[in-house]
This record gives C-alpha cells, structure tokens and sequence, in this order.
C-alpha cells in the first residue's frame, strides 16, 4: 500500500532509528511523525527473543572486572570482538532504536579508547553500566556514572592524579568535551583546580595476596585527595571537602548555562543537521535546563522542532550507520562477527577505536572521501554477493518472482519509494540481477544519507 | 587485538583475490613530476614530549624539573643513556637509528617552536597548527593546501595530494583535491572482474545524478573510480623496499612504506601526510624503556626505513614532523607531563643544512617559563615551514600560505 507521506517517513526511519526494517515505514507514516518521536522515546518494548539469543553466547558482556582481567591475561574469550559484536546486534536487532542510537551519541561523547591500559576490559563495563542505562536517562547521572568509570578513570588517567602533583587530563576534557565546551568560559587555572577536586578519585587495585570482590571498580583514596580549599568558575570549594568536592564539580558543570547549549547543540548536530539550526539548538538547551538535565525531554524538544521535519539530504550515514541500515533494510541474519567488523575498519570507523577522547566527527566532510566511498561501495557489493561470512542475506525473499519490475520493487523496498526516472535508466543494465541491483542502491549516493 | 590491523582478522576478507593481480606500469609522465621537493608531513598527535625527545642536557633545570622522568646523560657507550648531540642537546635512545642522518647532514633539529596561540586543548591547537592560523578559526583551508592552490606548476594529478588516513588531515582542507588513502593495496572495487567497468559506469551515473546526489558525494565518486585506476596500476603487493630497507611493522612504517611507494611510481605526488598518535603522556612515560621510548622506536625505525629505501630521490624529498604542542616542564605526579607549549621540530632531506640543533633556547629557568609552567616558544612553527615552502617547494606565495604573517627564515635549508 501506498504511504500517505513517505518522505517524511523515510527521514524518521533514517534519524530516529538505523534506517527501515519491512513494517516500520508503514508504521511511522500511520502514527504520525510527532507521535512515532514519543512512542521511540519512551519505548519500553523488550529485546526480541532474536536478539536475546545472539547475546546470550557472548560470556564477556556480563563479567565483572576482576573476571574480566583475568579472561584478558589468560587470552580467554575475545572481550572486543564481543563487545563489538554486541553493539552491532543491539543497533540491528534492537526495538528501542533511538535508545540505540543515543548510546552511540553517547559513547562517542564519552569516548572511551580500547587501545588504553586496562580498557582493554573495562570498556565492556562503561558500556553496560555508564553508558547503557543512562543513554535516556538525566545528564548528571550519566556524567556521574562516567566520571566513575574506571575504564574513563584509566582513559584519561585519573586513576594516577594525586595530592600535590595533580593530573590535569580528565578536568581538562571533563569541561572541554564533556560538559561545558573548550569556549564554556574556564581557564587553565580552573583546570588545574577541577583535577585538584578530582584528587583520589581512581580505581581499587587488584592485591593478589588479600583478594577484594571490589578491585577494578571505583574508589575513593582520601590519602591521597588535596583537601585544601579551591576556587572553580569562581565559585570557593571550602577545605575538607574529600570525596565531595568533585561531586561539587560535576553539579556545578552540569547546572552551567553553557552545558545546556553545548550538550543540545551536540544533539542537534547528530539528529538534525552538521549545521545545527539555532532554533533547535536553543529548544533543547531550553528543555534541558527547565527538566533539569533530562534527555529525554532536552532530544523531544530537538526532534519536535520545526527544523527536523525540513532536514532531508542534511546528514550523511557515518560507516556504521551505512553497515547497520544495510544489514536491516536486507533483513540479514548477522553474529556481528569479525567480517563485518572488518568492514567498519575499511570504511575508517571500526568501534571502539578511536583514540582521542573527542569521538568520531560527526560531520560529512570527515566520511565522504574517495577512499571511504570506495570502501562503501564494496561493502554494498559484499553483501549483494552474501560474501561477509556470519552474515546472509535471503535474495529469495527480496526477489518479487517473474515478470514483475525489479528495479521498482527493489527501491520501493530500500528507498520507501521510487527512484527518479534518470537514477532507473542507470540502473537498466542490471534489471535481472538482485545481487548486483542490491549492491548498487546501498552505494548509491542516496542511501548514503540519513534521510 | 588491535582492530585497525586486518591481518588479524581470521575469516575476514582475504588480502588479495586471484583476480586481483595486475602488471606493473612504469610512470613518468613528465608534465606530472612536481617542481620541488616532495614534502612529507608527520603529524605527531596527543602532544609529544619535546623535552625528552631532544634533550636539554645542560640545562641545570632540567633533572630538577624531572626527578623520575629524566632521560639520563649522555654516557658513551651505555645504551640507556642519551645520545650526545652537539654537547648541549642530546637525543633520546630510541631514536639512534636517525643519529647517522644527523651526522651526516641530513637531519636538522629546531627546538623551542610552537604556536603563539597559548591554547592547552588538543583539538584547538591541533586546529590552528594544520590551519597555519593560530588564534583564529576563520580561514577553513589548511596551510598545505594553500601552498598547492597557490602554487601553480601545471601538475594535473589527482594524487597531488595525500593523507595516509581514512579521514583527510585538516593542513589538505582547501580547494585542490586531496585523497585520503588508508591502503594502496584495497583501493578499488572488490567485483568480479568481468562486472567491475559496468559497476563502474552505473556508479559513476548515479553519484553524477543531482536528484539523488550531490556535488561533493559526486567529486568524491569521480575521484575514487579514476584514483583506484592509477593505483590499480602501482600494484601494492609486489613493493620491495630498495637498498636493504627494513620497514617496522605497525601502522606509521606502512604508511611511510606506501609513500615511499607513490614516491616512486611517479604519480604526481606532491605532498603526503602521515599522522602517528599517542603522545598525550600524561601518565606512565617511563625514560629510556616505556611508553615513550615505544613510541620514538617507532617513529625513529619507520623514518630511518624510509630514508634509506627511497635512496637517491631523498635529494627532492623534505619530511618535517609536528606536534599540537609540547608537554609541561615538571612531571606530575603520575610519571607523565600535562599539555604545555613550545616543542622540537624534525627537519629530513636531501636539502636540509642538518647535522645541527637551531633556535634560541628560552631555558627552563623558574621565570623563564611559560605560564602554566611550560617551555617558551622562540620560534613560530610557521618560520620553519615558511622556509619549506620558499626554498624547498618553491613556492614564493608565503602570503597566501601563512597570511598575515611575515616569516623570520632560520636558515634551516638550502635554497632548491
């Protein structure tokens, strides 16, 4: 059947989930898109028993710290092709779509890389405890969560900032990436302050001879916490503080002025635009502040607002919103395994890897180079020829049998609609062939975009 | 596991498909074959460690400000000691494989340089650096790129310019084109042989469509399908370095390897950049064995391979390495350096007057400090690689590459 407004469709589908699945264009164009941003935001619809059964091999996902440093040493289990392989399943699989995405705004946000020390186990942690549960939830439990991560307590080494001689990395990017932004108004006395407040903040260690259930999780060290006064954005943290001076810290960034705007103009830029509009930004910004830090209602105020509903053509598919879409709109049969891995490291973005703790840009200029174009394009023709192992396509079930249009039915399916006329005149060539016909919408320049 | 390696992915796609052998083509055009040297750019990024990468050993400030970190005096013949420069600046271990390029000439050292911009963010500072603007965000074009669109030497090759990345390095940000380029070896389709100039056609007619593309998805298009051309032709996997080289193993030396592969098939390439990251020191550096010394073992290694492979033709090749910013003067107290200020810059090549330390040192003095206790910049970064790009790449535009700003020439390089 036909949609009433497919276009507006096919951009919720594309922003609000990781592209159509059969079913969820007909779905948003028959509830409206206004009612489908609700419906997505306070979705509480559980894991499919598909879902539920992938996960389930993967032992890691559910270790505790000390379990998981061991199942490292010992080479036991591969913590990062499982952590990988469940973020894949999550984003493919997953009934609360925007939920998911939000986790992925929010583990770049807080970007965490693997490569660090002991992150190469406790990331597993940060995503199941920090970044999971808080991806919809309020700001300031999250930042709270995350500032007692000990995977970002080792990233940005405040497991080693100390009395007398602080470490001013996380201070400096907990105000410059986290919260209030590198123009939010701080200065390199500030930082120095902030990483005196966060003094003792780091992680129990493991001690062999005395074993502790707790090691590897977060501990406050008051020998070794600077508790003298300090002086923040201009604000006086009284001496004797302890434990509770970074606490101070965190609400006084989280309450900022300048974290509203930047956290919604960060929202804005992954949902709507690389070139936010100003009216979104200030709607979220606003929402943020009046609900107290709740994103839930800082992203219905960015979603609702007039700009995203006029957004086409506005964002670009990072690699692994192009993988994710792919493997959906196919319907494929994916374990989220090493071969598909090995194609979001060809197209530049393998998960969990990027270094610095800024995230992967999210702007198109930084994905639609010739070398990643070109890596999109044979990830289109991999899955048209069934040729990334642990994942398969039914090409039967796409197929609509003899003598009917393939190249229609095949954009109806992949676009929600049809393609301009001069888009199928270049498609002829390959009227008979669905692997190849299919190997070329999903490297069209089309499907390249979010909607 | 490190993800960004597809060697280790078992199951994955294999390196090569039968099909995907092709006769090696020689490379000449002359009209492509740049009129300067060929500039290799290293971006070191975190913020390397200057202080213990060119050391200052006769500043008596220096063991004071680094009770555990310090790199110990120069001692002959004790491999865990320094290496004596000039008397006054010494060279960290690891790097002994660039020492012979130092004494031979080839390798010149600037120390103290930096930004005036006195910014500690990363991706502020990464920012003006690749810009050539510190300060100002207003110019989006990258210092690199307004020397190639100034410079007017007819070379039409779309592989002018070359990023060793997936994503492009901001210096290559501009109006020439510029290809980022992860791999020579997986730069084309992945087809049948037998469907790759029909896949090609169609590709190249959808991105070219504007109702479903548009103009910067259908350059990237047009650019992709004529560059896995050339490539196709530089045939990756037959590569064997000349004159006994031996690359690392590791991302940095791969990406130098293939430059010194682009180098040599003569595609028209003027300047390449390579980053090599993890530099933000801020804890665990160790001295002479340890993070950093990694880090400089590979750096040294990759760079020594690459001179000695390319032979000949380092006559009209400069590489030059920065660095966001260097470290703090004093340790933490996590056996690392916060973010801090001025930095050493390497200078490789056939036309550098090396063999020698430049700049005027500002000296780790208590009051010679920059604030928030950092060394001082005496030389703008931006003199060096004026000078680069007057004498070596023979270009004089300099006001249109670092605009609004007139460079002091060090007298770092012979004129080309």
């Amino acid at each position: 059947m036909a949609l009433k407004n497919p276009a507006q469709a096919w951009l919720a589908a594309n922003r609000l989930m990781y592209g159509p699945r059969s079913g969820d264009l007909a779905h948003i164009d028959d509830i409206g898109v206004d009612a489908f941003i609700e419906e997505q935001l306070s979705s509480t619809r559980p894991d499919s028993d598909v879902l539920r059964a992938k996960l389930q091999p993967l032992t890691t996902l559910l270790m505790t710290p000390m379990e998981l440093a061991q199942a490292a040493q010992e080479k036991r289990g591969n913590i990062l092709l499982e952590l990988n392989q469940s973020t894949i399943l999550h984003s493919v699989y997953g009934e609360r779509q925007l939920q998911e995405l939000t986790v992925d705004f929010w583990t770049n946000h807080f970007n965490i890389y693997f490569g660090k020390n002991q992150d190469r186990f406790l990331k597993t942690i940060d995503d199941r405890e920090v970044i999971r549960p808080h991806a919809l939830g309020r700001f300031r439990d999250l930042l709270d969560a995350s500032a007692h991560s000990p995977a970002m307590l080792v990233y940005l080494d405040n497991v080693t900032n100390r009395k007398g001689a602080p470490n001013e990395n996380y201070a400096r990017e907990l105000m410059e990436l986290h919260t209030i932004g590198v123009n939010g108004g701080y200065t390199q006395g500030d930082v120095k302050e902030v990483a005196r407040a966060f003094t003792g903040w780091t992680v129990r260690p493991d001690n062999k001879a005395n074993p502790n259930p707790d090691s590897g999780m977060f501990v406050f060290n008051p020998r070794q916490h600077d508790d003298d006064a300090k002086t923040i954005l201009g604000q006086t943290l009284p001496a004797r503080g302890g434990e509770h001076d970074a606490t101070l810290v965190l609400d006084m960034l989280a309450k900022h002025p300048a974290c509203a705007t930047f956290i919604s103009a960060k929202l804005a830029r992954r949902f709507i635009s690389d070139q936010p509009p100003s009216n979104a930004i200030q709607a979220g910004a606003a929402a943020f502040i009046k609900s107290d830090g709740d994103i839930k209602a800082t992203l219905g105020a960015i979603l609702h607002s007039a700009e995203f509903k006029t957004s086409f053509g506005q964002k670009l598919k990072r690699p692994y919103d192009l993988l994710i879409s792919s493997l959906r709109a196919l319907d494929a049969d994916t374990d989220g395994g090493l071969p598909i891995q090995a194609a979001l490291v060809q197209m530049g973005q393998p998960l969990f890897q990027w270094q610095f703790p800024n995230g992967y840009p999210d702007a198109a200029g930084a994905w639609s180079g010739a070398g990643t174009l070109l890596a999109r394009w044979n990830l289109g023709i991999a899955l048209g020829a069934n040729g990334l192992k642990g994942s398969h396509v039914d090409f039967g079930a796409l197929n609509p049998g003899k003598g009917a249009d393939l190249i229609e039915t095949l954009s109806t399916h992949f676009f929600g609609s049809s393609l301009p006329a001069t888009a199928r005149e270049a498609l002829k060539p390959f009227a008979t062939n669905s692997a190849q016909l299919t190997a070329l919408m999903l490297a069209s320049p089309l499907y390249q975009m979010r909607g | 596991m490190n993800l960004a390696n597809l060697t280790q992915y078992p199951g994955a796609l294999p390196a090569r498909l039968p099909w995907e052998r092709m006769p090696r083509l020689a490379f000449a055009p002359a009209s492509q074959a740049p009129h300067g040297d060929v500039i290799v750019c290293i971006f070191q990024r975190g913020g390397k460690d200057g202080l213990n990468v060119v050391i200052p050993t006769f500043d008596a400030n220096y063991h004071k400000l680094r009770p555990t970190i310090a790199i110990p005096d120069p001692k002959s013949g004790d491999p865990k000691t320094a290496i004596d420069l000039d008397g006054r600046f010494s060279l960290h271990p690891a790097l002994a494989k660039l020492k012979p390029l130092y004494d031979d000439g080839a390798l010149a050292i600037a120390h103290a340089c930096g930004s005036p911009d006195p910014t500690h963010s990363h991706f502020d500072a990464m920012d003006y650096m690749e810009r050539g603007t510190p300060g100002a965000h207003t110019l989006t074009t990258g210092w690199l790129a307004r020397h190639l669109a100034s410079l007017d030497n007819g070379n039409k090759s779309q592989l002018r310019a070359v990023g060793i990345s997936t994503m492009l390095q901001s210096s290559l940000h501009g109006e020439i084109p510029a290809i980022a380029l992860r791999s020579i070896a997986d730069f084309h389709l992945r087809a049948q042989p037998k469907n790759i100039e029909s896949l090609q056609k169609t590709l190249s007619a959808l991105y070219a469509l504007p109702a479903i593309s548009n103009p910067g998805l259908s350059n990237a298009a047009q650019e992709a399908l004529d560059i896995s051309q050339i490539l196709t032709k530089v045939n990756a996997s037959v590569y064997k370095p000349a004159n006994g080289a031996t690359y690392p193993a590791g991302d940095f030396a791969k990406g130098l390897q293939q430059v010194a592969q682009l180098i040599k098939a003569e595609v028209g390439l003027e300047v390449a950049c390579v980053d090599i990251g993890g530099w933000d020191t801020h804890a665990n550096e160790g001295t002479t064995d340890g993070t950093l010394a990694r880090l400089l073992t590979d750096l040294g290694d990759s760079l020594a391979a690459f001179y000695t492979d390319l032979g000949n033709k380092t006559k009209n090749v400069i590489v030059v390495t920065m660095s966001e910013f260097g470290r703090r003067a004093h340790e933490n107290g996590s056996g690392g350096t916060d973010h801090g200020h001025a930095n050493v810059m390497f200078l490789l090549g056939g036309g550098v007057s090396g063999g020698k330390v430049y700049g005027d040192w500002p000296t780790l003095a208590p009051d010679k400090l920059a604030a928030p206790g950092d060394l001082a910049v005496t030389t703008d970064y931006r003199d060096i690689l004026a000078e680069v790009v007057s004498k070596r790449l023979n270009n004089p535009k300099l006001d249109q590459v670092f605009p609004n700003y007139t460079p002091n020439m060090r007298g770092l390089f012979i004129q080309a």
